[in-house]
């Protein structure tokens, strides 16, 4: 008997008589999705790319159709964040349409990786078969949030010893976009609404060639490497890079799903579960943000990403 | 009825943990129209939990 039909006896057996099957794991998944969605509201960022690994580490869900799932169920909360967002005006169509074609070419390349690695099988190591795509998710997983972790540590700390928020990326910003700008392979484009007169195609297509691969590949929303690459790479101000990267965001995540469809990764009854439990988690997590003024919480977001490592990495010793 | 019908059966053989998934156009296309449709309705359901909850902690305080 599963867990679903203990907790819900009465809707497993009306399920069971209309012939549908319900997820095993219904309410623990329930309450996974409202846990991250109110990770990702109260701290902001990241929050989504713990969604994948611990679908794969608590409810044994591959990492191909973890993956492909969260990306789906990301369509419905860009969907919201789209809706929500006042200013469309501050948009960059013309930065967002090409940022676009680089994105769908790395996501090509991502969900292509991730297909080649599904179907890679397994070897032997020490005596036991290990798989290639656990293997090597965990271990990118793993080396992901090690480093948004130290970033989000490092910050932290910062604003605590300054008063205010300085990233680890905004010591770089000034020096890294003048000579990322100062690139002069044609073609050439100006951005008049990011107020950019000159800027070479080929950095624009490699920013979206970068978040294309993460949304692809690990089914990352993207935004934590494009909010940054916007503001410090591109070089846009901030309110048009917030714009920006809901735009685009929205438009890069259909094409991820539609990908992930094709290939057969999106278990539809998790999305829509997921999507309704986070979205909810997610809301109350931002409200309490709000209530919170304290930097200190945002080193919790570390602590959560380095337990997540160790979680990988247990799995991975005990799978050996 | 019967689109809906088709729906839950286009979904429930095309479940990844199923063997041999049957991938139909209709599954595709619910991948991308059903988290859109449920994005819109959830954003006036988070909406009203927002001014909820911040009626009620605004209260708190």
């Amino acid at each position: 008997m599963n867990e679903t039909f203990t907790l819900f006896p009465i809707a497993a057996y009306w399920a069971h008589l209309q012939g549908l099957v319900l997820h095993p794991h219904l309410p623990s998944l329930t309450i996974f999705g409202f846990l991250i969605g109110g990770i990702t509201g109260f701290f902001g960022v990241g929050g989504r790319l713990l969604m994948a690994p611990l679908l794969n580490t608590f409810f044994n869900i591959p990492y191909n159709v973890a993956v492909g799932s969260n990306l789906s169920q990301m369509m419905g909360t860009s969907t919201m964040n789209l809706i929500r967002f006042k200013r469309m005006r501050s948009i960059d169509y013309k930065l967002s349409a090409l940022m676009l074609i680089g994105t769908v070419f790395g996501m090509e390349l991502g969900v292509q990786a991730l297909e080649f690695l599904t179907k890679a099988g397994s070897f032997q190591l020490l005596g036991k078969s290990v798989g290639v795509l656990h293997l090597t998710m965990s271990l990118v997983y793993s080396a992901l949030l090690l480093w948004i972790g130290m970033i989000v540590y490092r910050e932290a700390k910062a604003s605590q010893q300054d008063g205010l928020a300085q990233g680890l990326l905004s010591t770089h910003q000034p020096v890294m976009t003048a000579r990322l700008q100062h690139i002069q392979l044609p073609p050439m484009v100006s951005l008049p609404v990011s107020g950019i007169e000159a800027i070479s195609l080929w950095v624009i297509l490699g920013v979206g060639m970068a978040t294309g691969l993460l949304i692809g590949f690990l089914g990352a929303g993207g935004g934590f490497i494009r909010m940054p690459a916007l503001i410090y790479v591109i070089g846009c101000p901030m309110v048009v890079a917030i714009g920006t990267d809901i735009f685009e965001g929205f438009f890069s995540i259909g094409y991820g799903t539609l990908s992930h469809s094709f290939k057969g990764n999106i278990d539809l009854i998790l999305v829509v579960l997921l999507l309704i439990s986070s979205a909810l988690g997610n809301q109350i997590g931002a409200v309490l943000a709000k209530n919170s003024a304290n930097p200190k919480v945002r080193q919790l977001f570390a602590f959560i990403a380095f337990a997540v490592v160790i979680l990988l990495l247990t799995k991975i010793a005990f799978y050996l | 009825m019967g689109l809906l019908e088709e729906a839950i059966k286009a979904v429930i053989s095309a479940a990844p943990q199923r063997p041999g998934n049957q991938i139909s156009t209709l599954y595709l296309l619910l991948n991308v129209v059903l988290p859109i449709i449920l994005g819109v309705l959830l954003t006036w359901v988070t909406k009203l939990i927002e001014k909820g909850l911040t009626l009620l902690l605004g209260g708190k305080r």
